[in-house]
């Protein structure tokens, strides 16, 4: 099929999905593909959670399938074998696996409605890698198949080891992170979903860079705990029961999600505050949202929102920025993407040492990260706590509500989110200084992104599968900081207003949906109504980088004619300018100061991407000019008469290419100006000089 | 009223003013040699280079990246060399030592030039062992004074983070004020070393240290003036030189004299230290002078 078809396609399918949800339209709840009905027991002793669940699954495409998929994450931490500890080599975001804290899940139980016993039939399957020792994915054959729409209900009995945490899911000492917990049914994608020509089950192992994918539905979950322990959960809690033998069980439950994750603490200190919508956005906000949006005030008004931290005692003075950073958030994912649907956000506080639990996303909840010290000066302008809050929050969005597949698409979620928390984190906290404004040290988030782009980012793309990457550091960079760049490169080029739009776009048409890159191409390409094919070809499915530079810039004065002038009508013969001839007439335009000059301007594209660039040019008593190179060529040189000397150039002077992985070369001018360079000397001087005194004497 | 020893102990440096300015001179020059590779490749990156001007406004981290990437060679060459500049300066630490005493011992009628060299030649090689002691030394002393502080950081919860914070924090300040008492306890050994013009440096700096640890408070308090002095008037510096920026020729200019006086102010209060601790400094053969 090709690129124009595809576009063609693509926009009639959008043009009839909105049409059917209405323009601008957020759909209200999710296709409820899956409901668990869970219980669980924690023992806090051994560290052990047991449980038993009631799945009931409904088949949502047109097949006949014979088979469940589960995912079984927690075998992901049985041993040295397992496809996850091969890859990470027992490390994970800067933690290492602690000794002897392996953790695993068993199926004790697997039985349809009826009591058939499914046990029996369950194989372990690696899809991926051929790793026999992996158990993360099982697969169990179905006496019958499950017709289309039809519903299967089965029961699973479970026990756990958790282990101890670095890797997200786990305990430290008393402290639970209670995640990917239970046997999870995969997705079985129908013929067309994602760009599927047959229906399968959509299952992938528990890989070192991959994340998590599962189906829309219902959870209602009750969780026993030891009396004492502070639970927080995803979801609303329904009732709250103390038991005779010194539990407590607290029942939550959520529907229009994905996935269900709580965590346990004795010394939780629970925090409750509302997210009033009409308090936290002004009318002169939503109408300026609105505008920039192109909807009706109506749709883009916020809902209101009960947020629930549960902070380690130690942090307790962080509470303020806790609560702030959520609430930011709260508003401007909600007025760009669409209010957040649900009743309660939870955040939750690990303990500063427990660093493998921190930042991390699930439906309506999400774990954080802080430390002791950052509420003390200087340490208070590092702000890890509002980093994370708003990067986990955003994942409400891309992930949460937009249920991506973060096995093979990890920048759909991660990209989207980190171009999202730069934006937010940039409003809430100052361009400059969002991330860290330490001791006079300012670092910005967008500045973070870019920090990332040079040449040696060369050897992977965007668009690969998550464990198909040469390193962790390539996983990490073409997932989130390359894909920001991307988008923001994709913003400078379509303007502020119509990249709103096409975010929001995107976002209403996908909510609770499962899309792929070509969905998200498709909006793009819609909304701005410009063939983006190339542009996505050479960012995403492309390894190359982007580096347009000004090579050389020469100005010299225009020379006067020389040599043999054409015979004019009726002359006797041609006649010979010389050098003489020439340079007196120089000198006259010079003295009455009208010698034009002839200035030559060289550009090339460094990279491999080629995008159009603008490029201003200033001349000597002229007002800057802006021309637009196409940049469909490797290299290009203009030649450029007039009356002013030409002084410099430079690609890209608004900086609305932050792709570009190198912006030294992106301007040259013709007169040297070293005030820079003697102030980088100066620097290195001072260097040397203090260490020089420091040491010698 | 008695003035305060470290007061004292500024007055003479102010007498010294010509020994301050030729042990500034001496910070200067091996800096600016070290300068010269570095800023003529600013000049040769940044002269033509418009981009390069947006770091008059703020350190840009991304174009700071973009200029080291135009020469990773050259920055790769920076560790060992401020490895080369750190180890030529400890080594003229003792012959600076040398020359800064001997000139303050014994002020005769040599020009400072030939005290400066002479006592910085004599004393080279005894104040090198010396100096060479210290670093174990200080290390040992610092270790002990912060061991209680880690083992209590130790034993507590994780929970605890509050009091890890503050235990720790107690830790390494115990830890700089060991490496401080080691410093202060060589420039006592230093000083005996070279007025009674003795061998056997090492000895008197253990001794030394023996004499600061029983008897601290006299040197502390010295040097605890003396360092809040140059602390503050460094900050004020500092504070000047963000104020003026470096947006301009005219601002570069005012930055280099400014951080030349901050230099100078070192400069200032090692000659302080030094003259404030000779009253102190224990006979190098034995017996101590440390006074209360």
């Amino acid at each position: 099929m090709t690129p124009p078809v595809r576009r063609a396609l693509g926009s009639l399918a959008l043009a009839v999905a909105g049409a059917a949800t209405g323009h601008g339209a957020l759909p209200k709840e999710a296709p409820r593909v899956v409901d668990y009905s869970i219980s669980v027991r924690l023992d806090a002793e051994k560290k052990e959670i047991r449980g038993r669940q009631r799945v009931v699954w409904r088949n949502p495409s047109s097949d006949d399938v014979p088979d469940l998929w589960f995912h079984l994450y927690l075998n992901a931490f049985r041993d040295n074998r397992s496809t996850f500890h091969r890859e990470s080599r027992g490390r994970l975001r800067g933690d290492e696996a602690p000794v002897d804290g392996w953790g695993w899940i068993d199926l004790e139980e697997l039985k349809l409605a009826d009591g058939t016993d499914l046990l029996p039939a369950l194989q372990f399957e690696h899809p991926d890698d051929d790793n026999a020792d992996d158990r993360t994915v099982a697969r169990v054959a179905l006496p019958r198949a499950v017709l289309p729409g039809e519903e299967l209900a089965f029961d699973a009995v479970f026990t756990a080891r958790l282990p101890k945490v670095y890797a997200r899911a786990g305990y430290f000492e008393d402290f639970f992170a209670v995640t990917q917990w239970f046997p999870k049914l995969a997705v079985y994608e129908p013929e067309g979903l994602r760009g599927r020509e047959t229906g399968a089950w959509n299952c992938h192992q528990y890989h070192a860079n991959s994340e998590f994918y599962a189906d829309f539905g219902r959870y209602r979950v009750e969780i026993t705990v030891p009396d004492g322990y502070v639970v927080g959960a995803t979801g609303r809690r329904v009732a709250e029961t103390k038991n005779a033998d010194g539990t407590t069980t607290f029942v939550h439950e959520q529907e229009d999600v994905h996935d269900f994750a709580w965590s346990a603490d004795p010394t939780f200190v629970e925090v409750v505050e509302p997210f009033v919508a009409a308090d936290e956005v002004t009318p002169a906000e939503l109408a300026r949202i609105a505008e920039l949006l192109d909807r009706d005030p109506e749709e883009v008004r916020l809902r209101d929102v009960e947020i629930r931290l549960l902070m380690q005692p130690s942090h307790r003075r962080q509470i303020a920025r806790h609560l702030k950073a959520v609430k930011l958030s709260l508003k401007w994912f909600g007025l760009w993407y669409g209010a957040y649907p649900y009743p309660t956000i939870t955040v939750i506080d690990p303990p500063q040492d427990a660093t493998g639990a921190t930042g991390v996303e699930y439906p309506t909840l999400f774990f954080n990260g802080s430390k002791y010290a950052y509420h003390i000066w200087p340490f208070s302008g590092i702000h890890e706590p509002e980093i994370t809050a708003v990067h986990e929050f955003g994942h409400q969005y891309w992930y949460g509500l937009v249920g991506s597949n973060e096995f093979e698409e990890a920048w759909l979620d991660e990209g989207f989110n980190t171009y999202s928390t730069a934006k937010v984190l940039d409003l809430g906290y100052g361009e400059r200084s969002s991330m860290v404004s330490f001791l006079g040290l300012e670092i910005g988030a967008a500045e973070v992104d870019q920090l990332g782009t040079h040449h040696e980012r060369r050897f992977d793309r965007i668009g690969a599968r998550s464990w198909e990457y040469s390193s962790n550091g390539q996983y990490g960079f073409n997932s989130y900081s390359r894909p920001a760049l991307v988008l923001r490169t994709l913003e400078g080029i379509l303007g502020e207003t119509t990249m709103a739009r096409v975010m929001r776009t995107y976002h209403e048409r996908f909510r609770f949906a499962h899309p792929r890159a070509e969905d998200f191409y498709a909006v793009a390409e819609e909304i701005s109504g410009r063939d983006l094919d190339r542009f996505f070809e050479q960012t995403i499915r492309g390894s190359g980088i982007f580096d347009p530079a000004v090579r050389r810039i020469e100005s010299e004065p225009l020379a006067e004619f020389r040599g043999r002038r054409a015979a004019e009508t009726g002359a006797a013969e041609a006649a010979i300018v010389t050098e003489e001839e020439a340079a007196e007439r120089e000198r006259a335009a010079e003295d009455t100061d009208t010698r034009g000059w002839r200035s030559w301007v060289d550009l090339r594209q460094l990279g491999e991407i080629e995008l159009p660039v603008e490029v201003e040019l200033r001349f000597e008593g002229k007002a800057p000019e802006r021309r637009i190179w196409a940049g469909d060529r490797r290299w290009e040189v203009w030649t450029l008469d007039g009356p002013e000397r030409l002084l410099s150039v430079e690609i890209d002077p608004d900086g609305k290419l932050p792709l570009d992985a190198d912006r030294l070369n992106n301007a040259l001018r013709t007169r040297d100006d070293r005030t820079s360079a003697h102030a980088w000397a100066l620097r290195a001087l001072a260097a040397f000089e203090r260490t020089f005194a420091f040491l010698g004497l | 009223m008695r003035s305060l020893p470290f007061v004292l102990a500024l007055g003479r440096a102010a007498r010294e003013r010509r020994l301050a300015i030729l042990l500034w001179i001496l910070q200067l020059l091996p800096a600016l040699l070290a300068t010269v590779p570095l800023a003529a490749f600013f000049s040769a990156t940044l002269g033509p280079a418009p981009s390069g001007d947006r770091f008059l406004e703020r350190l840009d981290l991304v174009l700071l990246r973009d200029l080291v990437e135009t020469n990773r060679a050259l920055f790769g060459a920076l560790g060992p060399v401020f490895g080369v500049v750190a180890a030529i300066a400890l080594l003229a630490n003792a012959f600076f030592a040398g020359g800064a005493l001997e000139t303050l011992l014994r002020p005769d009628r040599r020009s400072l030039a030939l005290r400066f060299a002479g006592g910085g030649a004599r004393y080279f090689a005894r104040f090198l062992r010396m100096g060479l002691a210290a670093v174990p030394l200080a290390a040992l002393v610092g270790g002990l004074a912060s061991a209680p502080f880690w083992i209590a950081r130790g034993a507590l919860s994780f929970r605890a983070e509050a009091a890890k914070f503050w235990l720790g924090l107690a830790g390494a300040t115990a830890a700089a004020l060991g490496v401080v008492a080691v410093l202060l306890a060589l420039d006592l050994a230093r000083i005996a070393v070279a007025r009674d013009d003795a061998r056997g440096g090492v000895r008197a700096l253990l001794r030394a240290t023996r004499s600061l640890v029983r008897r601290p408070a006299a040197p502390f308090s010295i040097w605890l003036g003396l360092a809040t002095t140059l602390v503050v008037a460094v900050a004020l510096l500092g504070a000047l030189r963000n104020a003026v920026g470096l947006g301009s020729g005219g601002a570069i200019l005012a930055s280099f004299l400014l951080l030349q006086l901050a230099i100078a102010a070192r400069a200032f209060y090692r000659i302080a230290l030094w003259s404030g601790e000779i009253a102190l400094a224990p006979a190098a053969g034995g017996g101590s002078r440390i006074r209360p």
